[in-house]
Protein backbone atom coordinates (compact mmCIF):
# COMPACT_ATOMS: atom_id res chain seq x y z
CA UNK A 1 0.00 0.00 0.00
CA UNK A 2 2.75 2.20 1.18
CA UNK A 3 4.67 1.39 -1.63
CA UNK A 4 1.38 2.28 -4.42
CA UNK A 5 1.33 5.74 -2.22
CA UNK A 6 4.88 6.02 -2.97
CA UNK A 7 4.94 5.39 -7.14
CA UNK A 8 2.27 7.93 -7.04
CA UNK A 9 3.34 10.49 -4.94
CA UNK A 10 6.83 9.83 -7.43
CA UNK A 11 4.57 10.48 -10.74
CA UNK A 12 3.33 13.46 -9.07
CA UNK A 13 6.58 14.95 -8.51
CA UNK A 14 7.92 14.08 -11.93
CA UNK A 15 4.88 16.16 -13.31
CA UNK A 16 5.22 18.44 -11.17
CA UNK A 17 8.95 18.99 -12.10
CA UNK A 18 7.97 18.88 -15.71
CA UNK A 19 5.62 21.51 -15.04
CA UNK A 20 8.02 23.54 -13.57
CA UNK A 21 10.90 23.39 -16.20
CA UNK A 22 8.85 24.28 -19.10
CA UNK A 23 6.62 27.08 -17.37
CA UNK A 24 9.78 29.07 -16.70
CA UNK A 25 12.42 29.44 -19.54
CA UNK A 26 15.40 27.60 -18.08
CA UNK A 27 18.89 27.80 -18.54
CA UNK A 28 20.62 24.87 -20.85
CA UNK A 29 22.25 23.38 -17.74
CA UNK A 30 19.09 23.31 -15.83
CA UNK A 31 17.42 21.80 -18.69
CA UNK A 32 20.22 19.43 -18.44
CA UNK A 33 19.59 18.40 -14.90
CA UNK A 34 15.73 18.32 -14.94
CA UNK A 35 15.85 16.08 -17.86
CA UNK A 36 18.51 13.74 -16.20
CA UNK A 37 16.35 13.51 -13.03
CA UNK A 38 13.47 13.08 -15.49
CA UNK A 39 15.10 9.96 -16.86
CA UNK A 40 16.20 9.12 -13.40
CA UNK A 41 12.81 8.63 -12.61
CA UNK A 42 11.93 6.55 -15.13
CA UNK A 43 14.84 4.17 -14.55
CA UNK A 44 13.01 3.66 -11.00
CA UNK A 45 9.45 3.04 -12.45
CA UNK A 46 10.92 1.01 -14.71
CA UNK A 47 13.43 -1.39 -11.89
CA UNK A 48 10.88 -1.21 -9.48
CA UNK A 49 8.21 -3.28 -12.59
CA UNK A 50 11.27 -5.42 -13.45
CA UNK A 51 11.86 -5.84 -9.11
CA UNK A 52 8.07 -6.93 -9.48
CA UNK A 53 8.83 -9.23 -11.82
CA UNK A 54 11.26 -11.12 -10.41
CA UNK A 55 9.44 -11.95 -7.76
CA UNK A 56 7.17 -14.66 -6.76
CA UNK A 57 4.14 -12.83 -6.51
CA UNK A 58 4.75 -9.76 -8.37
CA UNK A 59 2.66 -6.60 -6.42
CA UNK A 60 0.08 -5.35 -8.85
CA UNK A 61 -0.25 -2.13 -7.64
CA UNK A 62 3.61 -0.98 -7.90
CA UNK A 63 3.55 -1.88 -11.16
CA UNK A 64 0.22 0.03 -12.07
CA UNK A 65 2.28 2.76 -10.48
CA UNK A 66 5.38 2.68 -12.41
CA UNK A 67 3.40 1.89 -15.48
CA UNK A 68 1.61 4.91 -14.62
CA UNK A 69 4.71 7.22 -14.62
CA UNK A 70 6.53 5.81 -17.29
CA UNK A 71 3.75 6.21 -19.39
CA UNK A 72 3.09 10.16 -18.50
CA UNK A 73 6.72 10.95 -18.70
CA UNK A 74 7.29 9.33 -22.37
CA UNK A 75 5.56 11.31 -24.45
CA UNK A 76 7.26 14.42 -22.64
CA UNK A 77 10.56 13.48 -24.09
CA UNK A 78 10.15 15.36 -27.03
CA UNK A 79 10.38 18.49 -25.47
CA UNK A 80 13.18 17.59 -23.20
CA UNK A 81 16.26 18.68 -25.45
CA UNK A 82 15.83 21.83 -27.01
CA UNK A 83 19.10 23.14 -29.24
CA UNK A 84 21.15 23.99 -27.45
CA UNK A 85 21.32 21.60 -24.25
CA UNK A 86 23.39 19.12 -25.90
CA UNK A 87 27.58 19.04 -24.89
CA UNK A 88 27.78 22.51 -25.45
CA UNK A 89 25.49 23.72 -22.41
CA UNK A 90 28.17 23.27 -19.59
CA UNK A 91 26.75 20.69 -17.74
CA UNK A 92 27.79 17.24 -18.04
CA UNK A 93 25.73 15.24 -20.50
CA UNK A 94 25.35 12.21 -22.18
CA UNK A 95 23.31 13.71 -25.07
CA UNK A 96 25.18 13.23 -28.12
CA UNK A 97 24.60 16.06 -31.14
CA UNK A 98 23.38 13.83 -33.52
CA UNK A 99 19.97 14.60 -31.72
CA UNK A 100 19.42 17.58 -33.27
CA UNK A 101 21.51 16.48 -36.65
CA UNK A 102 18.66 13.77 -37.01
CA UNK A 103 16.10 15.39 -35.28
CA UNK A 104 13.25 13.04 -37.02
CA UNK A 105 14.81 10.03 -35.89
CA UNK A 106 15.22 10.96 -32.31
CA UNK A 107 11.57 11.61 -32.73
CA UNK A 108 10.91 8.15 -33.90
CA UNK A 109 12.73 6.79 -31.20
CA UNK A 110 10.94 8.85 -28.63
CA UNK A 111 7.70 7.47 -30.03
CA UNK A 112 9.10 3.95 -30.06
CA UNK A 113 9.21 4.26 -26.18
CA UNK A 114 5.44 6.46 -25.98
CA UNK A 115 3.77 3.30 -27.52
CA UNK A 116 5.57 1.00 -25.46
CA UNK A 117 5.12 2.60 -22.99
CA UNK A 118 1.41 2.88 -23.46
CA UNK A 119 0.78 -0.82 -24.58
CA UNK A 120 2.93 -1.85 -21.12
CA UNK A 121 0.01 0.70 -19.17
CA UNK A 122 -2.84 -1.55 -20.85
CA UNK A 123 -1.36 -4.60 -19.58
CA UNK A 124 -0.67 -3.44 -16.43
CA UNK A 125 -4.69 -2.54 -16.07
CA UNK A 126 -5.67 -5.61 -16.77
CA UNK A 127 -3.54 -7.02 -14.11
CA UNK A 128 -2.65 -10.60 -15.95
CA UNK A 129 0.72 -11.16 -15.25
CA UNK A 130 1.84 -13.24 -17.96
CA UNK A 131 0.70 -10.56 -20.32
CA UNK A 132 2.44 -7.47 -18.21
CA UNK A 133 5.63 -9.70 -18.24
CA UNK A 134 5.10 -10.32 -22.62
CA UNK A 135 4.83 -5.98 -22.47
CA UNK A 136 7.40 -5.10 -20.62
CA UNK A 137 10.59 -6.11 -22.86
CA UNK A 138 9.47 -4.10 -25.55
CA UNK A 139 10.16 -0.59 -22.91
CA UNK A 140 13.46 -1.29 -22.18
CA UNK A 141 14.02 -2.32 -25.64
CA UNK A 142 12.79 1.14 -26.69
CA UNK A 143 14.77 2.39 -24.18
CA UNK A 144 17.90 1.05 -25.51
CA UNK A 145 16.78 1.48 -29.50
CA UNK A 146 17.43 5.08 -28.41
CA UNK A 147 20.51 5.19 -26.44
CA UNK A 148 22.29 3.35 -28.91
CA UNK A 149 22.26 5.82 -31.44
CA UNK A 150 21.77 8.93 -29.61
CA UNK A 151 23.28 8.52 -25.99
CA UNK A 152 27.12 8.48 -25.20
CA UNK A 153 28.96 8.30 -21.40
CA UNK A 154 28.08 11.09 -19.55
CA UNK B 1 65.71 -24.56 5.69
CA UNK B 2 62.45 -24.38 7.68
CA UNK B 3 59.61 -22.12 6.34
CA UNK B 4 56.34 -21.85 7.57
CA UNK B 5 53.81 -23.73 5.07
CA UNK B 6 56.79 -25.73 3.99
CA UNK B 7 55.90 -29.48 5.37
CA UNK B 8 58.58 -32.62 5.48
CA UNK B 9 55.26 -34.81 4.55
CA UNK B 10 56.64 -35.33 0.90
CA UNK B 11 59.76 -35.99 2.70
CA UNK B 12 63.31 -34.88 1.27
CA UNK B 13 64.15 -31.82 0.29
CA UNK B 14 65.22 -31.79 -3.45
CA UNK B 15 68.57 -32.39 -4.66
CA UNK B 16 70.38 -29.46 -5.94
CA UNK B 17 69.12 -28.65 -9.61
CA UNK B 18 66.33 -30.93 -9.84
CA UNK B 19 62.89 -29.37 -10.68
CA UNK B 20 60.27 -29.33 -7.02
CA UNK B 21 56.54 -29.12 -7.46
CA UNK B 22 55.88 -25.76 -6.92
CA UNK B 23 52.37 -24.98 -7.58
CA UNK B 24 50.02 -27.85 -7.84
CA UNK B 25 47.29 -28.49 -10.22
CA UNK B 26 44.01 -25.91 -9.46
CA UNK B 27 46.34 -23.05 -8.75
CA UNK B 28 47.62 -23.09 -12.46
CA UNK B 29 44.40 -23.61 -13.94
CA UNK B 30 42.15 -20.37 -11.84
CA UNK B 31 45.91 -18.50 -13.11
CA UNK B 32 45.44 -19.26 -16.67
CA UNK B 33 41.54 -19.00 -16.32
CA UNK B 34 41.47 -15.85 -15.19
CA UNK B 35 44.52 -15.16 -18.00
CA UNK B 36 41.44 -15.77 -20.60
CA UNK B 37 38.43 -14.41 -18.32
CA UNK B 38 39.78 -10.71 -18.42
CA UNK B 39 40.26 -10.06 -21.41
CA UNK B 40 36.33 -11.53 -22.63
CA UNK B 41 34.80 -10.09 -19.45
CA UNK B 42 36.37 -6.88 -21.00
CA UNK B 43 35.27 -7.61 -24.46
CA UNK B 44 31.67 -8.38 -23.68
CA UNK B 45 31.40 -5.85 -21.92
CA UNK B 46 32.81 -3.80 -24.63
CA UNK B 47 30.75 -4.88 -27.31
CA UNK B 48 27.17 -4.98 -25.33
CA UNK B 49 26.92 -8.66 -25.26
CA UNK B 50 25.73 -8.95 -21.39
CA UNK B 51 24.79 -11.93 -21.26
CA UNK B 52 27.41 -13.32 -21.87
CA UNK B 53 29.23 -11.52 -19.48
CA UNK B 54 26.97 -12.23 -16.95
CA UNK B 55 27.37 -15.93 -17.28
CA UNK B 56 31.22 -15.37 -17.85
CA UNK B 57 30.95 -13.19 -14.29
CA UNK B 58 29.47 -15.83 -12.35
CA UNK B 59 32.11 -18.37 -13.84
CA UNK B 60 34.59 -15.85 -12.54
CA UNK B 61 32.93 -15.60 -8.81
CA UNK B 62 33.25 -19.49 -8.91
CA UNK B 63 37.03 -19.51 -9.40
CA UNK B 64 37.11 -16.25 -6.67
CA UNK B 65 35.45 -18.32 -4.01
CA UNK B 66 37.47 -21.43 -5.05
CA UNK B 67 40.48 -19.63 -4.83
CA UNK B 68 39.74 -18.52 -1.74
CA UNK B 69 39.10 -21.66 -0.14
CA UNK B 70 41.96 -23.24 -1.73
CA UNK B 71 43.90 -20.49 0.32
CA UNK B 72 42.65 -22.39 3.36
CA UNK B 73 42.52 -25.74 2.76
CA UNK B 74 44.68 -26.08 -0.37
CA UNK B 75 48.73 -26.92 -1.10
CA UNK B 76 51.24 -25.30 0.88
CA UNK B 77 52.18 -22.69 -1.95
CA UNK B 78 48.54 -21.59 -2.38
CA UNK B 79 47.60 -20.85 1.62
CA UNK B 80 47.35 -17.33 2.54
CA UNK B 81 48.83 -18.18 6.27
CA UNK B 82 51.99 -19.20 4.09
CA UNK B 83 52.33 -16.68 1.88
CA UNK B 84 50.78 -13.15 3.06
CA UNK B 85 53.66 -11.36 5.16
CA UNK B 86 53.59 -8.10 7.13
CA UNK B 87 55.08 -4.59 6.35
CA UNK B 88 58.52 -6.04 8.03
CA UNK B 89 58.89 -9.17 6.14
CA UNK B 90 57.77 -6.87 2.91
CA UNK B 91 60.55 -4.16 3.47
CA UNK B 92 63.01 -6.77 4.21
CA UNK B 93 62.55 -8.40 0.95
CA UNK B 94 62.37 -5.61 -0.82
CA UNK B 95 65.96 -4.24 0.42
CA UNK B 96 67.37 -7.59 -0.40
CA UNK B 97 65.96 -7.77 -4.31
CA UNK B 98 68.88 -5.70 -5.50
CA UNK B 99 71.35 -7.11 -3.00
CA UNK B 100 72.94 -10.28 -2.81
CA UNK B 101 71.06 -13.39 -3.44
CA UNK B 102 68.84 -14.02 -0.39
CA UNK B 103 67.26 -17.73 1.00
CA UNK B 104 65.35 -18.93 -2.01
CA UNK B 105 61.84 -18.57 -1.70
CA UNK B 106 59.33 -21.68 -2.68
CA UNK B 107 56.12 -20.20 -3.21
CA UNK B 108 54.94 -16.64 -3.11
CA UNK B 109 57.85 -14.52 -2.12
CA UNK B 110 56.54 -11.23 0.39
CA UNK B 111 55.97 -8.54 -1.87
CA UNK B 112 54.25 -11.09 -4.76
CA UNK B 113 52.32 -11.98 -1.84
CA UNK B 114 50.73 -8.38 -1.80
CA UNK B 115 50.26 -8.79 -5.31
CA UNK B 116 48.38 -11.85 -5.09
CA UNK B 117 45.81 -10.41 -2.23
CA UNK B 118 45.08 -7.09 -4.09
CA UNK B 119 44.22 -9.05 -7.58
CA UNK B 120 41.68 -11.92 -5.42
CA UNK B 121 40.87 -8.30 -3.30
CA UNK B 122 40.00 -6.16 -6.80
CA UNK B 123 38.92 -8.87 -8.47
CA UNK B 124 36.07 -10.78 -5.58
CA UNK B 125 35.33 -6.92 -5.66
CA UNK B 126 34.40 -6.07 -9.31
CA UNK B 127 32.42 -9.99 -9.33
CA UNK B 128 30.35 -8.34 -5.92
CA UNK B 129 29.77 -5.05 -7.71
CA UNK B 130 28.62 -6.67 -11.12
CA UNK B 131 26.19 -8.80 -8.87
CA UNK B 132 24.21 -5.42 -8.22
CA UNK B 133 24.95 -3.78 -11.67
CA UNK B 134 22.40 -3.32 -14.35
CA UNK B 135 22.42 -1.83 -17.75
CA UNK B 136 21.25 1.66 -18.38
CA UNK B 137 17.94 0.36 -20.04
CA UNK B 138 17.77 -2.40 -17.10
CA UNK B 139 17.96 -5.21 -19.99
CA UNK B 140 20.30 -7.25 -18.26
CA UNK B 141 21.07 -7.03 -14.68
CA UNK B 142 23.07 -9.38 -12.15
CA UNK B 143 21.56 -11.72 -9.89
CA UNK B 144 21.73 -9.86 -7.05
CA UNK B 145 20.39 -6.25 -8.62
CA UNK B 146 16.43 -6.56 -7.52
CA UNK B 147 17.97 -6.70 -3.54
CA UNK B 148 18.95 -3.05 -3.59
CA UNK B 149 17.33 0.14 -5.23
CA UNK B 150 17.67 1.93 -8.32
CA UNK B 151 20.23 4.79 -6.82
CA UNK B 152 22.52 1.67 -5.59
CA UNK B 153 22.47 0.16 -8.23
CA UNK B 154 23.35 3.14 -10.29
CA UNK B 155 26.59 3.42 -7.66
CA UNK B 156 27.07 -0.24 -8.02
CA UNK B 157 27.59 -0.06 -11.81
CA UNK B 158 29.27 2.99 -12.18
CA UNK B 159 31.82 1.35 -9.38
CA UNK B 160 31.98 -1.26 -11.76
CA UNK B 161 32.80 0.71 -14.74
CA UNK B 162 35.59 1.82 -12.67
CA UNK B 163 36.80 -1.26 -11.10
CA UNK B 164 38.25 -2.31 -14.41
CA UNK B 165 40.34 0.29 -14.64
CA UNK B 166 41.77 -0.39 -11.09
CA UNK B 167 42.39 -4.56 -12.41
CA UNK B 168 44.06 -3.36 -15.45
CA UNK B 169 46.58 -1.10 -13.58
CA UNK B 170 47.54 -3.82 -10.70
CA UNK B 171 47.04 -6.18 -14.34
CA UNK B 172 49.82 -4.10 -15.34
CA UNK B 173 52.15 -4.07 -12.11
CA UNK B 174 52.11 -7.72 -12.21
CA UNK B 175 53.53 -8.08 -15.59
CA UNK B 176 55.93 -5.69 -15.20
CA UNK B 177 57.22 -7.13 -11.76
CA UNK B 178 57.29 -10.58 -13.80
CA UNK B 179 59.57 -8.56 -16.55
CA UNK B 180 61.68 -7.33 -13.95
CA UNK B 181 62.48 -10.55 -12.85
CA UNK B 182 62.97 -12.14 -16.26
CA UNK B 183 65.58 -9.33 -17.38
CA UNK B 184 67.10 -8.22 -13.90
CA UNK B 185 66.89 -11.09 -11.81
CA UNK B 186 67.21 -13.62 -14.34
CA UNK B 187 64.16 -15.51 -12.76
CA UNK B 188 61.61 -17.14 -15.33
CA UNK B 189 58.27 -16.77 -13.34
CA UNK B 190 56.42 -17.83 -16.46
CA UNK B 191 57.55 -20.99 -16.37
CA UNK B 192 56.91 -23.17 -13.48
CA UNK B 193 53.18 -21.23 -13.50
CA UNK B 194 52.51 -23.46 -16.66
CA UNK B 195 54.52 -26.69 -15.83
CA UNK B 196 54.07 -26.26 -11.99
CA UNK B 197 58.17 -27.27 -11.49
CA UNK B 198 60.78 -24.89 -11.06
CA UNK B 199 64.30 -25.66 -10.34
CA UNK B 200 66.68 -24.62 -7.22
CA UNK B 201 70.20 -23.66 -7.06
CA UNK B 202 70.69 -24.84 -3.53
CA UNK B 203 68.10 -27.69 -2.30
CA UNK B 204 64.80 -26.50 -0.75
CA UNK B 205 62.06 -28.07 1.41
CA UNK B 206 58.94 -29.50 -1.11
CA UNK B 207 56.07 -27.66 -0.75
CA UNK B 208 53.09 -30.22 0.55
CA UNK B 209 50.80 -30.68 -1.91
CA UNK B 210 47.51 -31.71 -1.02
CA UNK B 211 45.11 -34.28 -3.14
CA UNK B 212 43.39 -33.36 -5.91
CA UNK B 213 40.15 -34.79 -3.87
CA UNK B 214 40.20 -31.58 -1.89
CA UNK B 215 40.18 -29.00 -4.71
CA UNK B 216 37.11 -31.27 -6.14
CA UNK B 217 35.34 -30.59 -2.82
CA UNK B 218 36.28 -26.89 -2.64
CA UNK B 219 35.08 -26.64 -6.26
CA UNK B 220 31.76 -28.15 -5.30
CA UNK B 221 31.47 -25.79 -2.26
CA UNK B 222 32.53 -22.41 -4.41
CA UNK B 223 30.36 -23.87 -7.28
CA UNK B 224 27.03 -24.21 -4.68
CA UNK B 225 27.81 -20.37 -3.25
CA UNK B 226 27.60 -19.16 -6.90
CA UNK B 227 24.00 -21.17 -7.12
CA UNK B 228 22.93 -19.61 -4.17
CA UNK B 229 24.00 -16.27 -5.61
CA UNK B 230 22.01 -16.88 -9.12
CA UNK B 231 19.45 -17.35 -7.79
CA UNK B 232 18.93 -14.36 -6.24
CA UNK B 233 20.92 -15.41 -2.51
CA UNK B 234 17.53 -16.38 -0.77
CA UNK B 235 18.06 -15.36 2.89
CA UNK B 236 20.44 -12.68 2.13
CA UNK B 237 17.47 -9.70 1.46
CA UNK B 238 16.98 -9.81 5.08
CA UNK B 239 20.40 -8.63 5.84
CA UNK B 240 20.20 -5.82 3.62
CA UNK B 241 18.55 -2.38 4.25
CA UNK B 242 14.93 -2.44 2.26
CA UNK B 243 15.12 -1.21 -1.11
CA UNK B 244 14.35 3.05 -1.47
Amino acid sequence: MSKTLIAAATALVGAATVAAATAWAATPAETVVTRQNNFKQMGRASKAISDELRKPAADLAVIRGSAQTLANFAPQIHHWFPRGTGPEAGARTGALPVIWQRNAQFGNAANQLVNATRNFQRAAASGNVGQIRAAFPAVGAACKGCHETFKGDK
Amino acid sequence: MAEPGTDAMNGASADSGAPVKLWDLPIRLVHWSFVVLLPALWWTAEKGNLDTHIKLGMVMLILIVFRILWGLFGSSTARFAGFVRGPVAVGRYLRGLFGREGEPIVGHNPLGALSVVALLLLLGLQVVLGLFASDTDGLYYGPLNALIGYDAAETATHLHHLGFNLILAVVGIHILAIVFYLTVKRDNLVGPMITGRKRYAAPVAAPRIVSLWRAALCLVLAWGVAGWVWSGAPGLAMLLPTPA
